[in-house]
């Protein structure tokens, strides 16, 4: 699997380093229960479009959300998180 | 006498990071332009010469690689546009050129180094297998390589190991 940094360009996978599901949100707010749960133990699995982040560990260390489909491992976009 | 197939050269340099502030990456420019008639590189590359140079170190942060002491003068011009910090102790540089410098690059490094994607000028940070390391085309077919002093000497085992049979 490889990846197109926005500031480095095309580089391996062994570059990255794998942050996750980027659509959890954490349940600020909510007293400790079955929301803080879900958000510390519970994963989505979906076979399809799957937006994770990524850490460019071993290039510019910029954070990087990547949408990608799971089962194709095809990549349609990267995009660096807001500074 | 004919090139070498490939030489290693350790140099000492006075280093620096410069780290712009939140929305201080022009007024950083604009100070480095003013004060070393340098133009900050864009992301990956390098600009300047032999006693002074900026290479680029990821978004919103360079890197000065200086034949002098430049960390206390670029804090001083920089004071509230950027974070800057004396690096000088803190890597191993390697100056490696000759006929197979690519091909003895290649064996470790997982990037494209055929000039067309990677010319004179180019920066990339990148890695040597689990070493992270930061790569400048200087002039053709002459590259630095700047890993942390820690791993030096590993670093330096394996690009001899690497570089013998081209001798």
């Amino acid at each position: 699997m490889r990846l197109t940094c926005p500031h480095c360009g095309n580089r391996g996978i062994e570059e990255f380093a794998y942050g996750g599901d980027a659509d959890r949100r954490r349940p600020d707010g909510e007293p400790f229960g079955q929301a803080w749960m879900d958000y510390v133990y519970l994963r989505r699995n979906p076979a399809g479009a799957h937006r994770e982040w990524w850490y460019h560990a071993s290039g510019c260390r910029a954070w990087l959300v990547v949408t990608r489909d799971t089962t194709t491992h095809v990549v349609a976009s990267v995009q660096e998180v807001a500074r | 006498m004919d090139e070498p197939g490939i030489a290693i050269v350790t140099r000492d340099r006075f280093l620096a990071s410069i780290e712009a502030r939140r929305g201080q990456a022009g007024a950083v420019a604009a100070t480095i332009a003013a004060a070393y008639g340098i133009d900050l590189p864009s992301a990956g590359r390098w600009a300047g010469g032999a006693d002074i140079a900026f290479a680029w170190a990821g978004p919103g942060e360079w890197s000065a690689i200086a034949d002098r002491p430049i960390a206390r003068d670029l804090a001083g011009r920089l004071a509230g546009q950027a974070a800057v910090t004396d690096q000088s102790d803190g890597w191993h540089l390697t100056e490696v050129s000759g006929l197979r410098v690519r091909d003895t690059l290649a064996k470790m490094l997982p990037i494209d180094l055929d000039p067309a994607a990677l010319p004179p000028g180019a920066v990339a940070l990148t890695r040597a297998g689990h070493i992270d390391l930061r790569l400048r085309h200087l002039s053709a077919g002459v590259y630095e390589l700047a890993v942390f002093r820690s791993l030096g000497a590993d670093f330096a085992g394996w690009l001899e190991a690497s570089a013998a049979e081209f001798r």
